[in-house]
């Protein structure tokens, strides 16, 4: 995908984070994991965050999707400022707008693959699309799968049902967490071919959290933070690329 | 895919069952308690009520000599009425006399007979006039002369006795043998709504009555044809006036049946104080696993949250997996109502209440009470955790272990001050009934209830601020462990002081535990103290001979008087007194007080000479002549009545003027409570009063029981054992706890075994781990073993802390010298045994399995 020059791209701007500070605790005893991040996220984009452990990526993430609360600063989702909305208006956010895929633990073990697909949209009381509950289905190659259990699974299969669910409500944006994390180099590299699709093919706006140069460089950017702070950007990312920054940043 | 909740909570509820079968057999055995105490309740009412059956089936007109009893419609009149005075008069088709005198019936081999449900069992003429007879023969034939009978079909069931069989009737006056001629039903049924009948020739049963030649108790009549009862009536109460009282036999049917009723009523009263502590208990229990239940799954609960189950919806799938579980413990509860019902009755019928004889309760009540009450109970139990369900942060779902979130103080301080408050006003209610009610037994439940609610509130309170003790507690068992074992002891601290909410949670389950056992053993033990002091006190006879048989309140049986004489003429025997009872009533001297209702009570009766050498009553009482009475200062305090004074009683045989000689206490309230007389005073009031023991000073008791040999179903006791066998009368309710509390006790060690086993297996990953560095299996136990260590701890000191602090209470509101909060030493110590085995019995499993996990295994664990 080629990379439209930035003033046409404003008006597709689905999330902007400003100024957002996320402190731990308080007095002495005070842990600063953000300080001051700004982004924004666009539509179509597959952004990769990379920094070394405790860089602050992952509670950058968790802030964005208002799974954590800011200490300061402003998240804007759409048109609406996160930062200040109630735990159930959050949760009607998030399932309407944001689909989720974490390292582990993605399922519920009691329910089947199609129920864990159907179960955002259900809890939303809307109907099932079923059209495009099929397109994502093949397209995962979940077809064969759809009775059957977690606990049945492999962890590939998991992670893919789970890009299923997370599809499944067409959100304004796609959050995965380490989505690879737990998963040998086939599977990564399916499930990383799956979100690098959603966003060619069906242009869903993807936000990855990874620690694997590999993994980053699906994406369309990546952004490095480092001591909760971004400090570097990469666009049109390719491993070596990415590697040599880490590197530098670590030092 | 329908409602996604519902079916996250089928599944869970499908999948994870073993998980919750501690939790359903919690909620189950609570629900089971509530079916059980209401089947009980209800079969218990139809036992006392439900036995319609009237002797007066076929008779018009009752002619009842002098008056009767407003209040009793089963007492004996307390007069005579000639039968020939009615029997030839125009309009009768038909007289017959009647005649009843309570007894005692044991089998032959000495086994008594208990009567249905607090009734009675009475020697009663056979009717033989098949125009008035209600009587069916079933079997045999009817009584023809002396020494026959003919026993009702619940007796010969009870008894298991059959037609030729011998039976021991124990007289006011006498013991004798009857042999069963035959065995009949009254309309059907095998007892009346009086209790048991055994029917003898009209001689026998007017000569044990002590009537005269041709005179009865009451006549029983048939009117001619045409001739209206009411006409009857009317025409006999006009020419007989104040000598008999006249009333239609219908109107006597109306009366049986609403004074049975109201018994009932009183029986539901303390099954329905037990019930609630059964429900105190399944609430507490169920609540207490819930919460570990949802504390357990915090991960999954945060993962509905992360993507998209929104707070409420999360406490829906709580509360609907909290229906799942109330719905099959409710099945299930009133399911195991039934033989729990069976097993309390059986409890009860041991004590001398025995409603066996009614059938089981399927009414809509008995049926769906419990189930709305088990569902009732579950949701109740499952808010809070619903509530903190909805409140887990989406966050959770990706920490890699599950820590407890630090919670603020305020909250839990907040609740707990509440729960506090409204057991204060309890108590503060509790003295204003002390204060603004008279005494009697009415006053003492009313005051009972009160303390027994503030007490489950209060361990509703502890519970609630139970993680603020684990710190300090679990800092002195850590310092102990690590001098004990080192290394281990400091982990145990660790992880003790990290998740004071789990330790607490399964210390008070233990605390319930202890709080019930401790407060039923300290009452136990005060009351019996109690009697035992008091009795010693006041007992000065070294023997007393009493009847092997019981009363339906559970006391000795009454025994017949010429006992006494047998024992007088043992060797070294100084002195026999016969005890005897009856009850009267007090004619109000003005009308004024009539209006209070009538003021009922038991006068004792004793030959003077020499009274003191078997009875040393408190104030000493002057020796009664004949017409004089002594009160207890109870009753002259509440009558209001003064020494020299003279009041009229009618008793047996009428009324009877007395003048109160004097008033004198009884500590032990068993052997002359209210009033006392002299033997000749007694006899006048009634002929017939039952003999409670006979008294002996001097003798052995090998001496004494050669001499009442010949006497079936007859023992005798030394001071201990009889002043025992009488304060079983008054200790029944007591007793009756005893099941429902251990049952209650069972539920609460299921649900600290819940709790536990949980709170175990929910580390099994934390236990992995410490194996991968290093521990071992004999470590990670150690480690459990600590952290039970803290729980016993704690459970028990709370635990005893409600024990006392109840009977306190019951001993500062009641102001009864028989509940003093004197717990022994050894008391602690059985009781701190029993949790920590009750606590170390049920971690000791769980500890081991999960000690066992392979490593690798428990890294996987979710």
């Amino acid at each position: 995908m080629i990379e439209a020059p930035p003033g046409e791209r404003v008006s597709d701007r689905v999330m902007t984070a400003t100024d957002v500070i996320k402190t731990y605790g308080s007095g002495d005893g005070a842990v600063s994991a953000l300080r001051g991040v700004s982004a924004s996220f666009v539509q179509d984009e597959f952004t990769a965050i990379m920094g070394p452990s405790g860089s602050g990526k992952s509670t950058f993430m968790h802030c964005l999707a208002g799974l954590d609360t800011v200490t300061s600063g402003s998240i804007v989702v759409g048109e609406v400022d996160i930062t200040g909305l109630s735990r159930t208006r959050l949760t009607e956010l998030r399932r309407d707008r944001m689909g989720f895929v974490f390292q582990s633990f993605n399922l519920l073990p009691m329910l089947t693959a199609e129920e864990n697909i159907r179960l955002t949209g259900g809890l939303a009381g809307r109907d099932l699309d079923q059209g495009w509950f099929d397109t994502v289905v093949d397209a995962l190659g979940l077809r064969k799968r759809l009775t059957h259990r977690p606990a049945e699974m492999s962890g590939g299969q998991q992670q893919r049902v789970a890009v299923a669910r997370a599809l499944l409500t067409r959100p304004d944006v796609l959050f995965a967490d380490e989505p690879t994390g737990n998963l040998d180099s086939r599977s990564s590299a399916e499930v990383l071919g799956f979100l690098r699709a959603a966003v060619d093919d069906y242009r869903q706006t993807v936000v990855m959290v990874t620690h694997d140069p590999v993994a980053a460089a699906y994406a369309d950017r990546v952004l490095f933070l480092a001591d909760g702070v971004i400090v570097d950007e990469l666009a049109e990312p390719t491993i070596d690329a990415v590697h040599a920054r880490m590197r530098r940043i670590e030092g | 895919m329908g409602n996604p909740l519902w079916l996250i909570a089928r599944r869970t509820f499908a999948e994870g069952w073993l998980r919750l079968i501690a939790t359903l057999l919690a909620a189950l055995g609570s629900i089971a308690l509530i079916a059980g105490s209401l089947q009980f309740a209800l079969r218990a009412q139809e036992a006392v009520a439900g036995s319609d059956a009237s002797e007066y089936v076929h008779v018009d007109v009752l002619v009842q000599g002098g008056t009767v009893d407003p209040g009793d419609p089963f007492a004996p009149p307390d007069g005579r009425i000639r039968l020939d005075q009615v029997a030839s008069r125009p309009g009768v088709a038909a007289a017959a006399g009647d005649a009843t005198t309570a007894v005692t019936a044991s089998r032959s081999d000495g086994q008594a007979i208990m009567a249905a449900a607090e009734g009675r069992t009475l020697l009663r003429s056979w009717v033989s006039d098949p125009k008035l007879n209600p009587y069916r023969l079933e079997a045999g034939r009817a009584p023809a002369a002396d020494g026959e009978v003919a026993i009702v079909r619940h007796m010969s069931l009870a008894g298991d006795l059959r037609v030729g069989d011998t039976m021991t009737l124990t007289l006011p006056r006498q013991t004798r043998q009857v042999r069963i001629a035959g065995i009949v039903t009254v309309q059907g049924r095998g007892a009346v709504a009086a209790g048991d009948l055994v029917l003898a020739p009209p001689e026998t049963a007017r000569r044990a009555a002590m009537l005269p030649a041709g005179s009865w108790q009451s006549v029983w009549l048939k009117t001619a044809p045409g001739v209206p009862a009411d006409r009857l009536r009317g025409e006999l109460a006009r020419d007989l006036d104040d000598a008999a009282t006249v009333r239609t036999a219908e109107s006597v049917r109306n009366a049986q049946t609403t004074a049975a009723s109201g018994e009932g009523a009183s029986i539901a009263g303390v099954v329905g104080m037990l019930a609630s502590v059964a429900i105190f208990v399944g609430l507490f229990v169920v609540a207490n696993t819930f919460g570990t239940l949802v504390r357990q799954r915090t991960r999954r609960l945060a993962l509905l949250g992360a993507i998209g189950a929104t707070p409420r919806q999360i406490g829906r799938l709580i509360r609907l997996e909290a229906l799942v579980l109330g719905a099959v413990a409710s099945v299930g509860g009133v399911a195991a109502g039934f033989p729990l019902a069976e097993l309390i009755i059986w409890l009860f019928a041991r004590d001398g209440f025995d409603v066996s004889a009614s059938a089981p309760q399927v009414g809509w009540i008995a049926l769906t009470v419990p189930v709305v009450a088990g569902l009732l109970v579950t949701q109740a139990a499952a808010w809070r955790a619903a509530y903190r369900a909805g409140n887990v942060s989406p966050i959770e779902a990706l920490r890699s272990t599950v820590t407890e979130p630090r919670e603020r103080r305020w909250p839990r301080l907040l609740s707990a001050s509440a729960i506090f408050v409204a057991a204060c006003f309890l108590c503060a209610v509790a003295v204003t009934v002390r204060v603004s009610d008279p005494p009697g037994p009415d006053r003492t439940f009313a005051i009972t209830l009160m303390i027994l609610f503030a007490s489950m509130l209060a361990v509703t309170g502890l519970a609630v601020l139970a993680p603020f003790f684990v710190g300090p507690l679990g800092g002195l068992v850590g310092r102990i462990g690590t001098l004990v074992s080192g290394e281990t002891g400091r982990l145990a601290h660790a992880t003790i002081t990290r998740s004071p909410r789990r330790v607490s949670s399964s210390a008070s389950s233990l605390m319930l535990g202890v709080a019930l056992v401790a407060s039923l053993v300290l009452v136990t033990m005060s009351v019996n103290d109690r009697f035992r002091e008091a009795g010693r006190e006041v007992m000065a006879a070294e023997h007393a001979i009493a009847s092997t048989a019981r009363t339906a309140e559970g006391a000795p049986a009454p025994l017949s008087r010429d006992v006494a004489a047998k024992a007088t003429g043992a060797p070294g025997v100084s002195r026999t007194t016969a005890l005897t009872q009856t009850e009267v009533t007090l004619v109000p001297s003005e009308p004024a007080k009539a209006a209070a209702g009538p003021f009922r009570f038991l006068v004792s009766g004793a030959e003077q000479r020499g009274l003191r050498d078997v009875l040393r009553l408190g104030g000493r009482p002057p020796a009664l002549g004949a017409g004089e009475i002594a009160l207890s200062s109870a009753v002259m305090k509440e009558r209001g009545l003064r020494r020299g004074e003279d009041i009229i009683v009618r008793g047996a045989q009428g009324r009877t003027t007395l003048t109160v000689a004097g008033s004198y206490h009884d500590p032990s309230h068993l052997f002359a409570d209210q009033a006392l007389v002299a033997s000749e005073t007694m006899d006048r009031l009634d002929a017939n009063a039952a003999t409670l023991a006979v008294l002996v000073r001097g003798g052995s008791p090998q001496a004494l029981a050669h001499a009442v040999a010949g006497v079936s179903g007859v023992r005798v006791l030394d001071r201990d054992a009889y002043v025992t066998a009488a304060s079983q009368s008054l200790t029944r309710a007591l007793r009756s706890t005893y099941g429902f509390v251990g049952m209650a006790l069972l539920l609460a060690l299921f649900g600290m075994a819940t709790t536990v086993t949980m709170s175990v297996v929910e580390r099994t990953r934390e236990f992995g781990l410490l194996g991968a560095v290093g521990a071992t299996t004999r470590q990670i136990r150690s480690i459990v073993r600590w952290e039970a260590a803290t729980v016993v701890l704690l459970g028990t000191i709370l635990g005893l802390a409600i024990g006392i602090g109840t009977l306190a209470l019951l001993h500062v509101t009641t102001g009864s010298s028989f509940l003093r909060p004197d717990p022994p030493w050894w008391l602690f110590l059985a009781l701190a045994a029993g949790a920590a085995v009750a606590t170390l019995a049920t971690s000791a499993l769980p500890a081991r399995r999960a000690a066992g996990v392979p490593v690798l295994e428990a890294a996987k664990a979710e």
